[in-house]
Formats: structure tokens, C-alpha cells, sequence
């Protein structure tokens, strides 16, 4: 089921950027960033080690934490090619596309990678 | 748990097909949301596994719920915000030749996003059942 979760390096910046919720798993550098199943429910306080998130988990964090309204989708690319997917946000009243994929969770990814990108810009 | 579809829905994907395992069930006695413990989440948890003498009914996530709709029926949805009146709303979107109605939107509102999502799988549901 590991396909639920974001990938580590994204589960390290969301742990930065302040997400602490529960979560169904966990990413260890003890044993070379490998990801464990099972319930989490706080930090275990090891550097590198991060919960890891669910990919809706962690787009509600970013839709409920932000102190300005963003809101992000994948919707596939109607017009050119349906059996592709367009990755879209929207922040202070403008829509912008972050890419077009061959598949929802490549598109799914590039969209997280943005949202923290954004974040991590406004917090510096 | 908003990770989690509710326990109606859970029933009736199960009915139409979702076999996968999740990290919740249901009690069907009482409804009741259970998390699986970590010797069950490797189990081939589908359907009406008999545990403890009770029936249950595993719990898909959302997502889970949505990539089953994806694959298996080409039903593909998003929920966008339109914080103009900060409300939420979906679209369903399909090419497969088995549904007459290639685009359906539902622009009626939401409060939520987690009303949306909801609304939206109840959608996607009766779209499988009326095929």
C-alpha cells in the first residue's frame, strides 16, 4: 500500500513545514529512509525520520493550514489528450497549471512538490 | 476519520467490486470505524472476513475510492474550490463508451471540501449502478 503515501523526501518538508497528524506510516533513516507500515502518532524525535502522510492527508493539510486559501487538483487533460492529467492549483484568485502527465499520480506528485515549493517561499 | 469512505459507501463498493486491502473496517453491528492492527494490515482483508465471531466491511480511503472509480470504470473526477463564494464543487469525466454522458458537473456548492468528496462518490456510485 505504499502507493497511498507521499514519497520520503516530500514527507521530510511537510515534518519542516510543521504537518503532525497521525498517519498509517513512517519513513526510518535507520534503515536507508525505508518506509514502515503502521499507525504513527507522534515524531519519534529522530533526526531524518518523518511520518509519512497519505497523499490526501497531506493536501487537506495544505487546504486547512495555510493562512491564505490554495487549493490544488488533477483533472484530465480534456482538450488535447484525455488520457492524460493536467496538475492545477489556484492561490489569491488565479488558477495555474503546474503540468501535463501521463498518469494522475505523476501529476499528483508535481503538484505536492509545488504546493511545498510555494510554502517554503512565503515562510522565507 | 476523514481519511475514510463512510460506512454506506464502503458497503456498496464492496458490492461493486473494490477488493483491496485498507487500513479501517467497519463492525457492521454497530458501523463503527476500526483501524486494522498491524498483523491484519497484511491480511487479505476484502470482504466479510470473519474476525472475533463479527462481520466486517473494510474501509477505503478516498483515494483508494477514486482510484478504484479510475481504473476500473475510466470515471475520473476532480473537486475544485471556487473561493469567489468559497465553495466547492466536482466534475466526473469519462471516455469510456459504456456511459452515455461523458461530463457530469455538479456546480450546486458545497460548504466543504469533505462535503464535496463525499457528494461526489455518492455520484460516481450510482453512475456504476445505473450502467
Amino acid at each position: 500500500m505504499t502507493q497511498e503515501f507521499i514519497p520520503y523526501q516530500q514527507a521530510l518538508e511537510l515534518k519542516e513545514l510543521g504537518f503532525d497528524e497521525p498517519c498509517f506510516g513512517w519513513y526510518s533513516n535507520m534503515d536507508g529512509n525505508v518506509f514502515r507500515q503502521g499507525y504513527c502518532e507522534t515524531y519519534l524525535g529522530i533526526e531524518n525520520c518523518a511520518k509519512a502522510p497519505l497523499y490526501q492527508q497531506a493536501f487537506r493539510w495544505f487546504r486547512e493550514n495555510c493562512d491564505w486559501p490554495i487549493e490544488t487538483w488533477i483533472q484530465p487533460y480534456l482538450s488535447i489528450n484525455p488520457r492524460t492529467y493536467e496538475g492545477l492549483y489556484w492561490r489569491r484568485g488565479e488558477t495555474e497549471s503546474v503540468g501535463i502527465y501521463d498518469t494522475y499520480e505523476e501529476a499528483e506528485l508535481a503538484c505536492l512538490i509545488k504546493l511545498i515549493e510555494i510554502v517554503k517561499t512565503k515562510q522565507q | 476519520m476523514k481519511d475514510f469512505t463512510q460506512y454506506e459507501q464502503s458497503l456498496e463498493l464492496k458490492e461493486l467490486g473494490f477488493d483491496e486491502p485498507c487500513f479501517g473496517y467497519y463492525d457492521i453491528k454497530d458501523n463503527n470505524l476500526q483501524l486494522f492492527s498491524d498483523n491484519l494490515q497484511d491480511a487479505s482483508c476484502n470482504s466479510d472476513l470473519k474476525y472475533d465471531d463479527f462481520k466486517h466491511c473494510t474501509a477505503p480511503l478516498y483515494q483508494q475510492a477514486f482510484r478504484f472509480f479510475r481504473e476500473n470504470h475510466d470515471l475520473r473526477i476532480w473537486i475544485e474550490s471556487n473561493y469567489g463564494v468559497l465553495k466547492f464543487e466536482y466534475v466526473i469525466a469519462t471516455t469510456n463508451p459504456n456511459f452515455i454522458n461523458k461530463q457530469f458537473n455538479d456546480f450546486s456548492g458545497y460548504n466543504t471540501y469533505e462535503e464535496a468528496e463525499l457528494a461526489c462518490l455518492i455520484k460516481l456510485i450510482e453512475i456504476v449502478k445505473t450502467k
